[in-house]
C-alpha cells in the first residue's frame, strides 16, 4: 500500500529567526511532488521535519499518517536523499553495508543499488575521492536501499552533470509511475520542471502555492488584434472562463489559448490581423510569485 | 531488541572504518611495553638501582603491580578516545542525519554505540595488559626477579583492567556526545589525562583534605579499582610521598563511583546533545 506525505501547519523557529511561519502540503502516491523555493524559504527544514531530524515548533508531518519516527520499519517505508556527506574512508560499499545492516535490510540489495546508480566501478573507492555528483548517486543509493515506497530527497540535483539530471528525471519518473511518493526539494524550478507533478513553492516559511505544476503555468496570455475589435471582444466575453482585456489596439485573452481565439474569431467572422501566445514559463511565474509574497512581506 | 542488535553490528563496523581504530590502540600497545619495560628495569637491574635511591628496596609484589597496571596507568586515554571517535567522525564527516534517517530511534543508536565501546574497551584492556604482564615478567625474568605470574594479585589487576577500559571507553563516548567537534574532544581528552588529571591528583597530595579531593578523581578511581597505579603506586614507593591519595577509597565503591561518572556524562549528553535537532 502506498504512503502520501502530508505537511500540516508547521512551524519553526531557530532561536529569534523564524525558519517555518506555517507550511502545510501533501504528496500523492504516483506523483512527484517538487518542495520549491529560493535559499532559505524553509525547504531542508521541513524535510528535516519530515524524517525527525529537527523537531517542529507546532505542526505534524506525517508518512502514511505516521511520523517518521513511530514507522515501524523507516527504510522500507522512506528513503531519504540528504546533504551527501559520508565518511571520507569508506567506501561505497562499505557505506550501503553498514546502512543495509542497520537497516536489517538483505545485503544483497548493496550491489542491486550500487547497479541501479551506476556506481559499479566505484564502488570500492574512497568515497573521499568522490565528486559530488558521484556522492549525490550514493546517497540515492542508500535512500533506495529499502526499496521504499516514499521518496523525500534534499536538492537530489546539485551537482549533477546534464546526463545525471537527465537520469535521475528518468529514475524518479519511474518511481512516481510505479505508484510511489516522490517528494524532492530545489531552489531551481527550470531543473525540476520536466520532472515533477504538483509543486509546493515556499517563501518565507509559507507555502506560496501549492498545487499542480500546470495551474502554476496558467498565466498564459494570448494577444489578439483584429479589424472589428469589438465585436471579437463580445465574442470572446461569451466564452466560459475566459478574462479579456482591452490593451489599446489589441486584446489581452486569458483561460484560452491561441486556437481557443482563432476559433471564436473565425465563428464571430471577425479578420485577424495579431495572433500571438504570450507564455510566460513556469520559472516566470515562479519568480512573479517569489515578487508578488515578497510585496506583501 | 534485534533492532538494537543490528545496530551494534552497523556501529562495530562504523568503527573499523579509517586508521584510527588499530593505530590509537597500537600506541597503547607501543607506550605500554615502553613504560612496562623502562619501569621493570628501573627495579629490578642493579645497574640502574641509582635512579631510585632509598627506594630501591621495596617489595616486590608493589614493583610488579606498578608494572602490571601500566595500561589503566598509561593507556586510559586510549579507550577515551576511541569511545569519543565513534561519536565524533559522525559529526566530522556529516554522518549522522543519515544514521538517524536509517534509525529514527536514537536512544538505539546511542545504546548501540555504548555496547560497542564496552566490547572496544575490553578488547583494548586485554591488549593493553597482555603487553604490560608479558613485557613486564619477560624483563623481571631476565633480572633474576619473581614475576608473581601465579599470584592473585597479578591476575587481579588483569581482571580489574578488562572492567577499567570499558569504563572509560564509555566516559569517552559520553565526552564525544557533549563535545561534539572532533578535534576538540581530542583535545579535551589528551589534555584532561595527560596534563589535568595528573597534575590535580600530584597537587592534591599537598595535605590530607585535598588528598581526600584528589581521590575521586575518576583516574584516581580507577587506580583504586585496580589495586595500583604509577601516579597512585608512586606514594607506597617514595617514602617523601603519602601514599593515602587513591587507596582511601575500597575498590568496589570506586568502580560503582567510576560507573556513575561515566552513567552521569552519558545521561548528560543524551539530554543536552544526543536528543536535539541534528542540523549538519
Amino acid at each position: 500500500m502506498a504512503s502520501d506525505v502530508a505537511v500540516h501547519g508547521l512551524q519553526k523557529r531557530f532561536g529569534a529567526a523564524t525558519a517555518l511561519a506555517d507550511v502545510s502540503f501533501t504528496a500523492q502516491p504516483g506523483r512527484v511532488t517538487g518542495l520549491l523555493g529560493p535559499n532559505g524559504s524553509g525547504k531542508t527544514t521541513t524535510l528535516r521535519i519530515l524524517l525527525g531530524l529537527t523537531k517542529a515548533d507546532a505542526g505534524t508531518a506525517l508518512v502514511g499518517g505516521t511520523s517518521y519516527r513511530d514507522l515501524a520499519s523507516p527504510t522500507r517505508t522512506v528513503g531519504a536523499v540528504l546533504e551527501p556527506r559520508f565518511h571520507a574512508a569508506a567506501s561505497a560499499r562499505n557505506h550501503l553495508r553498514i546502512a543495509a545492516t542497520a537497516a536489517q535490510l538483505p545485503l544483497q540489495r548493496v550491489q542491486e543499488v550500487i547497479d541501479l546508480v551506476g556506481l559499479s566501478d566505484a564502488a570500492d573507492r574512497a568515497i573521499g575521492g568522490y565528486s559530488l555528483g558521484m556522492r549525490q548517486r550514493l546517497a540515492l543509493a542508500t535512500a533506495l536501499l529499502g526499496d521504499p515506497e516514499v521518496l523525500i530527497l534534499d536538492e537530489p540535483i546539485n551537482g549533477l552533470d546534464p546526463a545525471g539530471i537527465l537520469w535521475i528525471r528518468q529514475l524518479l519518473r519511474y518511481q512516481a509511475s510505479i505508484g510511489k511518493t516522490v517528494v524532492l526539494s530545489s531552489h531551481v524550478l527550470s531543473e525540476v520542471e520536466h520532472t515533477v507533478d504538483d509543486v509546493a513553492v515556499l517563501r518565507l516559511g509559507r507555502v506560496a502555492y501549492s498545487g499542480p505544476l500546470g495551474q502554476l503555468r496558467g498565466a498564459a496570455m494570448v494577444r489578439v488584434e483584429a479589424s472589428d475589435l469589438d465585436r471579437l471582444e463580445q465574442a470572446l466575453r461569451k466564452v466560459a472562463g475566459a478574462a479579456v482585456e482591452r490593451d489599446g489596439e489589441a486584446l489581452c485573452v486569458r483561460g484560452m489559448d491561441a486556437e481557443a481565439v482563432g476559433a471564436a474569431a473565425l465563428e464571430a467572422k471577425v479578420a485577424l490581423r495579431h495572433l500571438s501566445s504570450e507564455q510566460s514559463g513556469v520559472e516566470e511565474a515562479f519568480l512573479k510569485l517569489m515578487d508578488a509574497q515578497g510585496v506583501q512581506a | 531488541m534485534s533492532a538494537l542488535l543490528a545496530q551494534v553490528r552497523a556501529e562495530s563496523m562504523k568503527f573499523r572504518l579509517g586508521r584510527m581504530w588499530w593505530a590509537v590502540p597500537a600506541i597503547l600497545v607501543l607506550s605500554v611495553a615502553v613504560f612496562a619495560a623502562m619501569t621493570a628495569a628501573i627495579f629490578t637491574m642493579p645497574s640502574l638501582s641509582f635512579l631510585l635511591g632509598d627506594a630501591g628496596l621495596i617489595p616486590g609484589q608493589t614493583v610488579t603491580g606498578l608494572v602490571y597496571s601500566m595500561a589503566t596507568a598509561v593507556g586510559y586515554v586510549v579507550p577515551l578516545l576511541l569511545g569519543a571517535l565513534l561519536v565524533t567522525s559522525e559529526y566530522r564527516h556529516g554522518t549522522l542525519p543519515t544514521t538517524f534517517a536509517v534509525q529514527p530511534r536514537r536512544g538505539i543508536v546511542l545504546a548501540a554505540k555504548t555496547i560497542v565501546v564496552i566490547g572496544v574497551g575490553v578488547v583494548v584492556g586485554a591488549l593493553g595488559v597482555a603487553t604490560a604482564v608479558v613485557v613486564g615478567a619477560v624483563v623481571f625474568a631476565g633480572a633474576g626477579a619473581d614475576p608473581m605470574l601465579g599470584e592473585w594479585s597479578t591476575w587481579r589487576i588483569v581482571l580489574a583492567t578488562l572492567v577499567v577500559m570499558p569504563i572509560w571507553a564509555v566516559i569517552g563516548l559520553a565526552l564525544g556526545v557533549l563535545v561534539r567537534n572532533q578535534a576538540a574532544a581530542i583535545v579535551i581528552a589528551l589534555a584532561f589525562t595527560q596534563f589535568v588529571e595528573p597534575l590535580l591528583r600530584t597537587l592534591a597530595w599537598a595535605s590530607e583534605e585535598t588528598a581526600m579531593i584528589g581521590a575521586y578523581l575518576p583516574g584516581s578511581l580507577a587506580d583504586a579499582v585496580v589495586g595500583t597505579g604509577l601516579l597512585s603506586g608512586m606514594g607506597s614507593v617514595g617514602p617523601g610521598v603519602t601514599g593515602i591519595a587513591s587507596m582511601v577509597v575500597s575498590p568496589g565503591i570506586a568502580l560503582l563511583l567510576l560507573v556513575a561518572y561515566a552513567a552521569v556524562l552519558l545521561v548528560l549528553g543524551e539530554r543536552l546533545r544526543w536528543r536535539a535537532d541534528v542540523t549538519s
